[in-house]
């Protein structure tokens, strides 16, 4: 009887001495792993706004020349009309419609082509006005968007730290994160 | 060299009758076209629509549905752009370089009502950007009316003053028989016969020259307008003829008995 309880002593404390330390140990590896994936998650995400802002940035290029090239096209083609639109009467006698409703229609379709003419350059002033803000809007908004992630991504870096300065030492950190953290960086960077 | 002044006297009167006679003639020529083609273009509403080319599916469901609309017709955007060049050939150079995207797709609906048809368009805003409802050229109609008028009083005071000099001619001319005649109590009908009739034969040729003129008017005219004028024109013509013989006939008789009493005895 009094074998069991000292084997059951000597067995509780050794558990006590050794096991805690170990399953405590454990749970810090398995936190400073859990933040090392959200970090590298957080390098992807910044990789990732850092692209689609960029993308944007080229597409409202494109979207600025598209407007530009467009508007020397109305341009040069407004200025051989400019007279007549200018000169533009209410009605106009076809001498050759085949019926008096016949040439009011065509009057009416040549008034809205009139006005179709006139309205294009403010459209597409307004056009272009208005798509490049939705695009600076969404650039502005990834913008944030990353500063947030990349904030973020900073206090995590630090608690990574801290849990890797608390680690026992003779237990090196996982080369594998540690490059990979590296590489993160450089590319936030 | 009194005969001479009396010839370019006489033919000009006799040239002016055969202008105002062909002018008048020609207005009534177009009077009755318009009429014609007013009558039988607006015989039912008509209204012209520049509709929205993205609801143009349930625009054409929409006017299907519409008890009131006879039948519809849908022109493209394409198909205005050739249709105004066409029309417009002075436009061309405007028209030619533009895109489809500045013509509009238009609609032509023919309707038994144009209000109620109206009342449900204005309540379908999404289907149409303008309408126009088609009026009778009313104008045309009234100018051509007045000229028509016109024409025809001046080629009456026209008519009247040449056969007036015709009679004061021939009185001059022949005072002494007429004297003789009066005098004698003979009927006037033998000098009064020979004299209408050879002012009717001139009137003959005078109105064949007028109708002549006034064809050759009426074929210029098709050429440049190129409406759907009524090709046969013969009833207006023969009413033209008898209405110019009649009024001769009428006028000489009252001229000619007016100044066979004036005529002294001896």
């Amino acid at each position: 009887m009094m074998r069991n309880s000292k084997f059951i002593f000597l067995f509780s404390s050794s558990f006590l001495l050794w096991g805690l330390p170990l399953s405590l140990f454990s749970a810090q590896t398995a936190r400073e792993k859990r933040l090392e994936k959200q970090v590298h998650e957080l390098n992807d995400e910044i990789k990732d706004l850092g692209l689609s802002i960029q993308s944007l940035e080229l597409l409202s290029e494109r979207l600025k020349k598209d407007s530009d090239f467009q508007e020397e096209n109305f341009k040069s083609t407004l200025s051989s009309l400019v007279v007549h639109l200018i000169q533009w009467p209410e009605k106009r006698w076809g001498m050759t419609a085949s019926s008096w409703t016949e040439l009011q229609r065509a009057n009416l379709v040549l008034e809205n082509v009139r006005q179709s003419l006139l309205r294009t350059p403010l459209e597409m002033m307004a056009n272009r006005e208005l798509r490049l803000s939705e695009i600076e809007g969404l650039a502005r908004e990834l913008e944030n968007q990353k500063k947030e992630v990349e904030s973020k991504h900073a206090m995590l870096d630090v608690q990574l730290k801290e849990l890797q300065k608390l680690k026992p030492r003779g237990r090196s950190r996982p080369p594998q994160a540690r490059g990979h953290e590296k590489k993160n960086l450089e590319v936030v960077d | 060299m009194s005969w001479v002044h009396w010839i370019v006297k006489g033919a000009g009167l006799q040239v002016a009758v055969v202008l105002i006679g062909g002018f008048f003639l020609f207005s009534w020529w177009v009077l009755g076209n318009l009429d014609h083609e007013v009558a039988k273009e607006f015989s039912e509403d008509r209204i012209s629509v520049i509709a929205n080319p993205e609801t143009e599916f349930d625009f054409r469901r929409f006017l299907e549905s519409r008890p009131e609309v006879s039948r519809y017709e849908f022109q493209t955007a394409e198909a205005n752009k050739m249709t105004l060049a066409g029309l417009y050939p002075e436009l061309s150079s405007v028209l030619k370089p533009l895109g489809a995207e500045f013509f509009p797709v238009s609609a032509l609906i023919q309707v038994k009502d144009a209000s109620t048809f109206l009342q449900a368009l204005q309540a379908e805003v999404q289907f149409y950007q303008s309408y126009l409802v088609h009026s009778p050229p009313r104008e045309i109609q009234q100018f051509v009316t007045g000229s028509a008028i016109v024409f025809l009083l001046l080629w009456i005071l026209i008519l009247g003053l040449y056969l007036f000099f015709q009679v004061e001619h021939l009185a001059h001319r022949g005072e002494r028989e007429w004297s003789l005649l009066k005098m004698l109590g003979a009927p006037s009908v033998r000098i009064f016969w020979p004299a209408c009739f050879q002012q009717m034969a001139r009137m003959f040729v005078t109105t064949a020259f007028a109708i002549l003129l006034a064809y050759w008017g009426a074929r210029q005219f098709e050429q440049v307008f190129q409406w759907g004028w009524r090709p046969e024109a013969t009833a207006i013509w023969f009413q033209f003829f008898m209405l110019s013989l009649l009024m001769t006939g009428a006028l000489f008789s009252s001229f000619f008995l007016w100044r066979y009493r004036q005529v002294k005895l001896g």
